[in-house]
């Protein structure tokens, strides 16, 4: 559904992307989790087509966001960083004409709309300006905007930002909801435990580039200790897959990047206690692959998560 | 153009759910209507000296459409140049500032129904503040009958030049993120326009001829005066196009400034 390949995103000197490469696809809650200025928003404000990319290529729903950026824009809803919506407007006059924009006309339009607020729990303030709503209740309304149109790719930036641990607990249940059916969601955020319980699948992101990809059980399981190796092999990439999972002593397989035509990148995990590195190559020679590179990786997610954490609160005391 | 009835419905509904178009209007109304009583003041002063004179001097000031309804329309036109900054300003600067610019770049709104909307909002907000000072010819209706092609034509030069100082303001909100800025620049602007025009004078030097051209308010006269002439009109509508066109390329400008 969504297709992100190799984006790069600079602003003057600074690399803000420094090529991200991933997809989503349908009935899929894929959450961005990084440190603020990790590049989470700018890759959505891409997808979106709020903003090109300085390279790379960016498909939704089999659409260029730089071709034809009104294709996509039809297929996504999307709730910008900080919920920002009309504080002039009332409530129900902000999504009759998010309704008008999503081409929903008269009898639908109406239900559609009365349905969107029974949904984020936004019928009792239909009536009031937007200005004079709390900061829960205006996250609600430009979640219901993203909501309006039923479309089949959501966009959430940081959705429970701001809200009350209450709120919070509903917001979620709403989101969980959303990816029944056909539905894509991408979600940010940068609490680790909301991500593993809503998500399928968690991209971490820091300084622009992912530093990791995995369901939330996996990066559980990673926690608890186990060491992966990068390894840059050569030869047909079946075959190679075929060997590594068929080896003794490697628990998991990821495949990186599958674009080289003839290098291909894995990761492997290992048990904590065993360096199998050296039976590792020889039997990847052994067999007649090339082996171009292997690297132990040394952040484990967990030191992952700590540089995160710890950069965030550096951050805040400034 | 679909979407361009929503957008002007969203615009309208903003500048009258706000205070900043009844506090306009309102002030817009004050000040044109302490014009319109010195211009009425004028005129009785000037129908005096006749009459004393024996209908021999000045005889020429009685006519109407001169003597009261020119001098209103150029007193309009000029407050128009004070106010319309208050009203063009918010229009993209504000949409920046809160972010709500995401929510329409990311929406299937084209940037043209997205300019459109705006100005044709920004406009019938304008026209209904012009509207506004349709009694003060009733009030000379009470008492003469009016030429009403140099009300018509007065309406007409009002509305043109109105159009084309909303064109410039959205375009100069559309640069900056800021309201006071928009509002700072585009009253600068307005008045260079104005003011380049005072500079040529009378001259015959060519330069002369283009400052005296490029004036917003040279054109004008002619339709105080209840002179209909093309060049006018097309001048108020390239100058409208000109700043149009440059908001649509600033806006289209975020698609390749990476």
């Amino acid at each position: 559904m969504i297709e992100v390949k190799s984006l790069t995103k600079s602003y003057g000197n600074v690399n803000a992307l420094d090529g991200i490469t991933f997809s989503a696809q349908k009935g899929e809650i894929l959450g961005f989790l990084g440190p603020n200025g990790a590049g989470k928003t700018t890759t959505m404000r891409i997808i979106t087509c709020f903003m090109p990319a300085s390279s790379g290529k960016a498909m939704v729903a089999g659409f260029d966001c730089m071709e034809e950026p009104m294709e996509v824009k039809r297929r996504i809803g999307y709730l910008p960083e900080s919920a920002p919506i009309y504080r002039e407007l009332k409530v129900a006059e902000f999504l009759d004409f998010v309704g008008r924009v999503r081409d929903l006309k008269g009898a639908l339009k109406v239900k559609k709309i009365a349905e969107v607020m029974e949904q984020t729990g936004i019928s009792d303030v239909q009536a009031k300006l937007i200005s004079t709503l709390s900061k829960g209740y205006r996250q609600r309304v430009g979640l219901a905007q993203a909501l309006l149109s039923e479309p089949p790719v959501l966009i959430l930036d940081e959705p429970t930002e701001g809200l009350d641990p209450k709120q919070i607990v509903e917001i979620r249940e709403v989101i969980k909801n959303l990816a029944v059916g056909n539905r894509t969601v991408i979600l940010s955020s940068h609490i680790l435990p909301e991500v593993s319980k809503l998500c399928d699948r968690v991209v971490i992101i820091n300084k622009g580039k992912i530093v990791a990809e995995d369901s939330p059980s996996n990066l559980a399981s990673k926690n608890q200790g186990n060491l992966s190796i990068e390894l840059c092999l050569q030869g047909d990439i079946d075959e190679l897959r075929n060997f590594l999972q068929s080896t003794r002593g490697l628990l998991a397989v990821r495949t990186v990047d599958p674009s080289h035509p003839t290098e291909h990148r894995f990761v492997v995990e290992v048990d904590k206690g065993i360096d199998i590195r050296r039976e590792l190559s020889t039997a990847i020679v052994d067999k007649g692959f090339g082996l171009l590179e292997m690297k132990l990786k040394k952040l484990s997610l967990e030191d992952v998560f700590v540089n995160l954490v710890t950069k965030e609160k550096a951050e805040e005391e400034e | 153009m679909k979407n361009l009835t929503p957008v002007y419905l969203k615009e309208m509904r903003s500048y009258f759910s706000s205070p900043i178009a009844y506090l306009a209007i309102t002030m817009f109304l004050l000040i044109a209507s302490i014009f319109f009583i010195l211009i009425v003041k004028q005129y009785s002063a000037v129908s005096f000296e006749v009459i004393r004179s024996n209908f021999q001097l000045k005889i020429d000031q009685l006519n109407i459409g001169e003597g009261m309804l020119a001098h209103l329309y150029s007193n309009i036109a000029v407050i128009v140049l004070f106010m319309m900054p208050a009203l063009t300003m918010k229009s993209f600067s504000d949409e920046k500032k809160t972010g709500t610019i995401e929510l329409m770049f990311t929406y299937p709104i084209k940037d043209s129904e997205l300019v459109w909307g705006k100005q044709l909002a920004i406009f019938t907000v304008y026209a209904v503040m012009i509207a506004c000072t349709l009694p003060y010819e009733l009030i000379i209706l009470y008492f003469k009958p009016l030429p009403l092609g140099i009300v018509f034509s007065g309406y007409l030069g009002l509305l043109l030049l109105g159009f084309a100082f909303i064109s410039l303001g959205l375009f100069v909100s559309s640069l900056t993120e800021n309201q006071i800025i928009a509002a700072v620049g585009t009253f600068g602007a307005l008045m260079m326009f104005w003011v380049i025009g005072l500079v040529a004078g009378d001259s015959t030097m060519p330069i002369a001829e283009i400052l005296r051209y490029l004036s917003i308010f040279s054109h004008f006269e002619s339709f105080a005066m209840g002179v209909i002439d093309t060049r006018d009109i097309v001048y108020y509508l390239s100058f409208s196009l000109l700043f149009i066109f440059g908001t649509l390329r600033v806006l289209e400008s975020r698609r390749y400034r990476a």
